[in-house]
């Protein structure tokens, strides 16, 4: 079972994608969180597998909250749940060690397959931005 | 001319001389002394060699000096060495009769040190056989005068420094509010960017996902009577998601506040070539430039996006080369275009051409400023520069 970790400060998003991800059998939400803060505190006390993560949040961002996920839970992998294809997040997500980068329009789709690719040791990124993902994964 | 320290024993007598004269004087002779004498205005006589051979009272106050000290000087010793030479000319051409009188504006020395200035009025006393006898030196004092034209000049140009202060406050508090309203008006456009976002754009996410979901869920049956329809849902949202984001980053182009202006000219750049025929290089700046400060920034994004745009609509280019450079602590943006140029400068320039106008003001808010250029063969280059500090500091 892969445990996640859904952090959104949108209500709306978290019901539908808490949905979505309930819909794979082998996939458990452990917790939600709804801003970059309450995020590391949960990755702290759940340890999930995996934390989905939306940039634009209060308090702290996604892309600080995944850069301190990644110093105290080793363990957890973070995928990017945005709606920024702007290379600059693109470029900023692969610094801060995220593993996976789905758009939001792209996430019925794409976010099952991301988690699953993710939690095997492998990148995912939706194909609009995979280009530019690769090419500062390369310089990495 | 001779200069004698002590009273001249070859200069005539003169007959108004009071010391002497007085007691031999007639009542009209009396008369004429004690006018001579109490005039509110000086009065001099000299010999032809420039000695004073007397002097009444008001003339010893305008120099200071005591009647007899006079006596023992002359023109040279209380004339302002400047205005010296001038004089003497005038003086010996008196005396050789080439003029009747002359009129002159002089500095005097005064006993203490003190250069007065003077209007002075001198003639020539002669014989009955018309051989000259001395000369006669009428003297008004202009201190006064110079003194309130002084004064009134001072007052002019205090008024004027006053006007000028006031235009310049005037100027201040325009650009204030000028960049006061930039400011509310990029806050009104980030608060409607965030509800676009927050809003908008996550109910359309959330909409997506639960169609996806609804679609993965369908039956065979379901699929045939519902899929198309769905699909179409599907392409709707994907639609008006796009929509509202390229309205969100025209509102607040996100990459500027997060990444600063390089990063915002390059989005903006990409988003542009993918909507227009119309190819951009971006010369970036050989100097790091710092973050500027949002309002310097957004400003420089915004001249960028409506130069680039105008060159869309009118200028039929097919290249454009925009430059952000930085030379000491000037920031330089340049946009040009190789189109057929702009038909009338002037009419372009003019105020009620909101395109050009809204470029120029905007600058000038954040105290930089606008220039545009444009011929027929060379295209269109808007260039906008900005101070660092000023930049910097908003």
């Amino acid at each position: 079972m892969i445990t996640v970790l859904l952090v959104d400060d949108n209500g709306p998003i978290r019901k539908s994608v808490c949905s979505l991800l309930e819909k794979a059998d082998d996939i458990q939400v452990v917790a939600t969180a709804s801003n970059g803060v309450d995020a590391v505190d949960k990755a702290r006390s759940y340890h999930p597998d995996v934390a989905v993560m939306d940039i634009s949040m209060p308090i702290m961002d996604g892309l600080e909250a995944t850069e301190h996920i990644r110093e105290c839970c080793r363990l957890t992998r973070v995928i990017l749940l945005s709606g920024f294809d702007a290379p600059e997040y693109i470029q900023r997500a692969v610094e801060v060690g995220a593993k996976g980068y789905v758009l939001k329009d792209a996430a019925g789709k794409d976010l099952l397959e991301a988690i699953h690719a993710i939690q095997q040791g492998s990148h995912y990124f939706s194909e609009k931005i995979a280009s530019t993902a690769e090419k500062y994964l390369a310089r990495k | 001319m001779a200069r004698k320290t002590k009273e001249n024993p070859g200069s005539p007598k003169s007959k108004l001389d009071g010391k002497d004269s007085r007691s031999v004087l007639n009542p009209n002779g009396k008369r004429l002394l004690a006018t001579y004498m109490g005039a509110p205005i000086g009065i001099a006589e000299c010999s032809l060699d420039g000695m004073y051979i007397n002097v009444n009272q008001e003339f010893c106050r305008i120099t200071g000096y005591e009647k007899g000290e006079l006596l023992t000087r002359g023109i040279k010793d209380i004339t302002h060495e400047d205005d010296y030479l001038s004089e003497i000319k005038l003086h010996e051409q008196l005396i050789a009769g080439e003029i009747q009188a002359y009129k002159l504006e002089k500095r005097y020395v005064r006993k203490d040190g003190e250069v007065i200035w003077f209007r002075v009025i001198c003639s020539l006393v002669r014989d009955s056989k018309g051989k000259p006898l001395h000369k006669v030196e009428i003297v008004q004092d202009r201190n006064e005068e110079l003194n309130n034209l002084v004064l009134a000049l001072r007052e002019e140009i205090s008024e004027r420094e006053q006007a000028e202060q006031a235009l310049r406050k005037t100027g201040k508090r325009l650009r204030e509010l000028s960049r006061r309203f930039v400011e509310a008006q990029e806050e009104e456009r980030r608060a409607l960017a965030r509800e676009l976002h927050d809003r908008l754009g996550q109910t359309l996410s959330a909409l997506n996902l639960n169609l996806t979901m609804m679609n993965g869920q369908l039956s065979e049956d379901s699929k045939q009577r519902l899929g198309s329809r769905l699909a179409d849902s599907l392409h709707l949202i994907a639609e008006a998601s796009s929509l509202v984001r390229n309205v969100m980053a025209d509102l607040r182009p996100a990459a500027l506040e997060d990444y600063g202006l390089e990063a915002a000219l390059q989005s903006y750049i990409n988003e542009y070539t993918s909507r227009y025929e119309i190819k951009v290089l971006f010369d970036h700046a050989s100097q790091p430039i710092p973050r500027l400060g949002h309002i310097t920034e957004i400003t420089l994004l915004r001249i960028a996006q409506e130069a680039m745009t105008n060159v869309a609509r009118h200028a039929q280019a097919d290249q454009i080369n925009l430059s952000l450079q930085r030379e000491e602590n000037i920031i330089t943006m340049t946009i040009q275009d190789n189109g057929v140029g702009i038909p009338s400068l002037q009419e372009a320039t003019h105020p009620s051409s909101h395109g050009l106008t809204f470029m120029r003001e905007r600058i000038e808010t954040v105290g930089g400023n606008f220039k545009i250029f444009s011929t027929p063969e060379t295209g269109t280059r808007v260039e906008v520069t900005v101070p660092l500090e000023n930049g910097a500091s908003k």
